[in-house]
């Protein structure tokens, strides 16, 4: 009875502390959740063991909720500098952003009733999946990065007076995003190879790429925004039908899968597979499959490393928190029953949080221009990278912002910048590793 | 269908080759022939390689001779009409292909005006409608019409074959190119007449998996012979799949440029059709993966695609078949045809009223 | 034209359409620098362009110069017994002596064990060992060698300390003691860890669960032999059947080792050409026919 009270309680400590943390815009969960796992080896008993995993679980669970906050209710976009604008910012600009994010949370709630009840059916599944394509990884994953590359369309409608103008018109964040792959893709390999962050921060190496090429581009394109928030209305009912729903699953589902159980291949990248393959329009089918993609990617992930089975003895650990955990987990079959029962307490407990939250980020941006909260997370950002990963780390995080930036002023996919973990992995996995190393002279 | 139905079905193709999947293996999968190769993402590329050669590079060099750019603020439906029109007697009278190219009116990042083209065969007419202001998702602002939104044009020269002209709404992203051309007895009428013409022949599919024999051979590529063919069934897949919509394409260019007639069986953009096609392709995938080279899936064929194949599509069809509620969408805004005829009534009422007018004067 | 604006107005309050519209032919142009329509240049996007340029020259510029710095910079020495949480999937390099080497030829792989002095740690190349019997030749470690490798850490509680080696170029000999001849009543608790070539007949043989143990002889002494059916089956030829006969001659290449605070000996590499040579008993003459 004890233990279980044990875990009750660090499963809620970690849903709170979880939503807390994912209110702050542009700072990333698996960030501080491998400086807690640090923090939790040096302070010795502040968690017990059998808790670990349930509390850095719901710590996850509640990210995968909140963060929709952040993302459709903070900041809006400039007119004058987007061609296209995402519907959750679309639905801002409407005064529904309450409605967005409440559809996004949603739509995590029924990422989280799906893992629950399919669980038992992809603990005998996947280990067969993955068994069968694990030989092919290296070409799916080729696939993905043929697919990305060839399915960005010109986003101009090709006008000018020549050949030559209409090309280049239309042209311009076709070729923007091709640049950006391949930069953020030599940065990859760069840093897989040997990196400039000390090995004692070696756990956190990655992070200064990713604030750089996500994170801070989007802190500045917020701050370049000359838009206001109009004020939100707060509404009773959510404008959703039973079809939405259905078809929100299937694409959410495909969406999260396919960046759960594929390496680098994020829950951006998997919407855009899901998205064409499922091939219905509708902005409220985009912000309900965000949310049921986003609770597969980040918690799905982690629920792979407990499919522990003869054909995979050590489960199949994907995502960033499996990476975090890895060292000092060791799941076992039996513990699934009660990782299943903590995303769904965390995921109902978010859910109900998720209101609230939302309607006090509402009031705080009627009092607080948005650009006051990014003016304050920048710094925050650049304290945490040099921080963990000293001044080697932020001369990184410059390197990569550079690049990040590319896709945000010439409007291109900002999906390509994963090539940083996409090309490395899929040209170390068909074992071109040693030719890369030495191409580069980094052997 | 859509860009990735033809990846993955393209995938799909070249997964069926035994010595293909075991080539993508890694070594460490203990299979014979194990290379770790690309192969199987080179068909998925070669398979979306048709309409990236139309909707990237070959638009661009396809000038028609008159743009049409309506006018943000005022729109003139009857002077766009009367563009159309034209364009269509004079490819009567000299005989020759005329192209027009009809733009887009995007009045903010989310705001468009919607216009509606309609070709009327039995009244040998055109008619320009202008609709309401869309959001990029389509969705319509009711009442945003303007007052003065249909212009009609009476062929003069040009006879238009029943069912031989395919009308269209403009309205965000890119607007269509029309080519007109005399045929024997009546006006040929061209919908985006450089898409699926040289792109989309088998001839040219294998012209451009060529050139990867001589490359295999350069870099000294075990099994030469099979990428140039991979190449080929991938691109030949998505040849192959257009044709089961609307345009269909020319087989053949060069030797016949004519685009011949799809099947008609769906939209490109169908959702039901490309979803189906998708999940096939992947569960074709899986099998071939399995079979040529982990032996793992303990059922047979039959039993394989039963539980995996038949049974999740019937899952997802469910919902429709015993559905009572009548399948067609709420109508957004009235019907281009309603619009016109509406027109039509208050023109006739008009003049009838400035006859009385004129004779009670 | 009103009901547009009013459209506009209601939906998105405040869209600056002065900056958005071309000045020249009224249309929407949204973020570009001329209007595609007329040509016309809208001057207020300069501050865009900079951005732009930074973004693209800093991103080139910053990767030159980042590749630059990796080239020069030196990959920090780290000590097996300092490893911990933080340290995983750093580049680090150790350095030390192999303890012993484990090959697998169906997958490719192979596996070292390194103690630097204040632990052990475990290189691993996946699908790589061709590759490095390829370009290490003889040099590919040996028990007994001093080895400077750089790789990749991971720290899990399934496989302990290891790091994975991407390159042969990643692994440096430093020193490689010769391979002396010892004889086996010679052996102290002071060779512990040398790596030699025994020779010896086998006069006793006992089988458990993963192997047997063979005492073997020389006119020196004797001493303990364990040999592993994992080891056996990397034979794949009649050597595996001969071993445990009595009576048995085993010259191999071997390192001493203790279990259970009992000096034994292990084969080094038995599947490698040269380490391992079996000959077995004589067989007894046969007996005159009958007159």
């Amino acid at each position: 009875m004890t233990g279980y009270l044990t875990i009750l309680a660090f499963c809620l400590a970690g849903t709170l502390s979880g939503a807390i943390i994912s209110l702050i815009p542009s700072l990333h969960i698996y960030n501080t959740a491998g400086i807690a796992l640090i923090l939790w080896t040096h302070i010795e008993g502040i968690i017990p063991y059998t808790a670990v995993a349930p509390f850095f679980l719901s710590l996850v669970v509640a990210y995968a909720f909140l963060n929709t906050i952040p993302m459709t209710l903070i900041g809006a976009p400039d007119e004058s500098a987007s061609v296209t604008i995402l519907p959750g910012i679309k639905y801002l600009t409407l005064g529904r952003g309450f409605e967005a994010t409440l559809a996004g949370g949603i739509g995590s709630l029924i990422g989280i009733l799906f893992l629950s009840v399919a669980m038992p059916l992809i603990y005998v599944a996947m280990p067969f999946i993955h068994k069968i394509l694990s030989p092919h990884m290296h070409a799916i994953l080729m696939a993905v990065i043929v697919y990305m590359l060839m399915s960005e369309w010109p986003k101009g409608e090709g006008l000018g007076r020549t050949t030559w103008e209409r090309f280049r018109q239309a042209w311009r964040n076709v070729f923007a995003g091709l640049v950006t792959f391949g930069l953020a893709g030599i940065l990859g390999l760069i840093v897989t190879s040997r990196t400039l962050v000390s090995p004692d921060a070696g756990f956190q190496n990655i992070m200064p790429v990713f604030i750089g090429l996500f994170a801070i581009p989007g802190a500045i394109e917020k701050l370049l925004s000359r838009e206001t928030i109009p004020p939100q209305h707060i509404s009773s009912s959510i404008e959703l039908t039973r079809g939405d729903i259905g078809w929100s699953t299937l694409q959410g589902v495909i969406a999260g899968g396919l960046a759960a159980y594929l390496p680098a291949v994020t829950a951006g990248i998997g919407g855009i597979l899901a998205g064409h393959a499922v091939a219905r329009r509708g902005d409220r089918l985009f912000i309900v499959s965000g949310g049921v993609a986003k609770v597969l990617y980040y918690v799905g992930a982690f629920l792979l490393l407990y499919c522990v089975t003869p054909l995979t003895p050590m489960g199949i650990g994907r995502g960033g928190l499996s990476i975090i955990l890895k060292p000092v987990l060791q799941p076992l079959p039996r513990e699934l029953p009660m990782m299943v029962g903590a995303i769904l307490l965390s995921g109902c407990i978010s859910f109900l949080l998720l209101i609230p939250s939302t309607r006090l980020t509402i009031r705080l941006l009627s009092r607080v221009h948005y650009h006051v909260l990014y003016w304050a997370t920048l710094p925050l950002l650049v304290v945490l990278v040099v921080f963990i990963t000293g001044w080697a780390g932020l001369a990184l995080m410059l390197i990569a912002s550079c690049i990040g930036m590319i896709p945000v002023f010439f409007h291109s996919r900002r999906s390509n910048c994963m090539a940083v973990l996409l090309v490395p992995i899929a040209l170390n996995m068909a074992g071109y590793g040693d030719t890369i190393l030495r191409l580069l002279g980094l052997d | 269908m859509k860009g990735l139905t033809h990846f993955i079905s393209a995938i799909a193709t070249a997964s069926f080759f035994p010595q293909v999947v075991r080539m993508s293996a890694t070594p460490g999968a203990q299979t014979d022939g194990a290379q770790s190769s690309f192969i199987l993402a080179l068909a998925g590329l070669y398979g979306i390689m048709p309409d990236t050669l139309d909707f990237k590079f070959g638009r661009f060099f396809e000038t028609a001779e008159i743009d049409v750019y309506p006018d943000p603020r005022t729109p003139d439906p009857q002077s766009i009409a009367d563009t159309l029109g034209s364009a269509m007697d004079r490819a009567i009278i000299e005989n020759r292909e005329v192209r027009i190219q009809f733009h887009t009116v995007q009045l903010s990042a989310d705001h468009w005006r919607q216009y509606q083209i309609a070709f009327d065969a039995e009244r040998q007419e055109v008619a320009v409608v202008i609709g309401p202001v869309v959001t990029t998702s389509q969705v319509a602002f009711a009442g945003t019409e303007p007052e003065n939104r249909v212009g009609i044009y009476q062929l003069k020269h040009a006879r238009l074959k029943p069912g031989g002209a395919r009308s269209t709404t403009v309205d965000i992203m890119s607007g269509p190119m029309y080519g007109f051309r005399p045929g024997k007895d009546h006006l040929l009428v061209d919908f985006l007449p450089w898409h699926r013409t040289w792109s989309h022949s088998y001839v040219v599919g294998a012209a451009l998996a060529l050139p990867l024999w001589p490359l295999a051979l350069w870099m000294n590529w075990p099994s030469v012979w099979i990428y140039p063919l991979i190449a080929f069934l991938g691109f030949a897949t998505h040849v192959t799949e257009d044709l089961t919509g609307h345009m269909g394409g020319s087989l053949f260019w060069p030797f016949f440029r004519e685009r011949t007639r799809g099947l008609c069986w769906f939209h490109a953009a169908n959702p039901d059709s490309n979803f189906v096609t998708d999940y096939i392709a992947v569960i074709l995938i899986l099998f071939n993966l399995d079979r040529f080279v982990t032996k793992l899936i303990p059922l047979s064929a039959p039993v394989f695609f039963l539980l995996f194949l038949i049974g999740p599509m019937l899952v997802y069809f469910l919902p429709k078949l015993v559905s009572t509620k009548p399948g067609s969408k709420p109508k957004r805004q009235d019907s281009v045809q309603g619009v016109i005829e509406a027109h039509r009534r208050q023109a006739a009422q008009e003049e009838l009223l400035d006859e009385s007018e004129s004779i009670v004067g | 034209m009103d009901r547009i604006a009013d459209v506009i107005m209601i939906m998105a309050p405040t869209p600056n359409i002065d900056e958005t519209h071309c000045p020249g032919c009224g249309r929407f142009v949204g973020p570009y620098d001329t209007c595609p329509h007329c040509q016309s240049s809208l001057r207020h996007r300069i501050s865009l362009k900079v951005f732009r340029w930074i973004a693209v020259g800093g991103s080139i510029i910053g990767l030159i110069i980042l590749w630059i710095g990796l080239r020069i910079q030196e990959v920090p020495l780290l000590h097996a017994g300092q490893i911990d949480l933080q340290h995983n999937m750093a580049t680090a390099r150790f350095e030390g002596k192999v303890i012993s080497v484990s090959t697998d030829d169906k997958k490719n792989s192979f596996r070292i064990t390194l103690d630097d002095g204040t632990g052990l740690i475990v290189l691993m190349g996946h699908g790589k060992l061709s590759v490095f019997r390829k370009v290490l030749g003889d040099t590919f470690p040996r028990p007994g060698d001093t080895i400077s490798a750089v790789g990749n850490i991971s720290y899990s509680e399934n496989y302990g300390l290891t790091a994975f080696i991407a390159s042969p170029r990643r692994l440096t000999m430093l020193s490689r003691d010769e391979i002396i001849r010892k004889e086996l009543g010679r052996i102290t608790r002071e060779d512990i860890g040398l790596v030699g070539r025994f020779e010896g007949s086998v006069i006793e043989v006992t089988p458990f669960a993963k192997g047997m143990t063979l005492r073997i002889q020389d006119p020196s002494g004797q001493q303990q032999l364990t040999v592993f059916h994992s080891e056996l089956k990397r034979l794949e030829d009649a050597r595996i059947d001969q071993i445990s006969k009595i009576g048995t001659t085993l010259r191999f290449l071997g390192r001493v080792d203790v279990f259970r605070n009992d000096i034994q000996l292990r084969l080094v590499e038995p599947a490698d050409p040269g380490n391992l040579d079996v000959q077995p008993p004589a067989e007894p003459a046969s007996a005159p026919p009958a007159s």
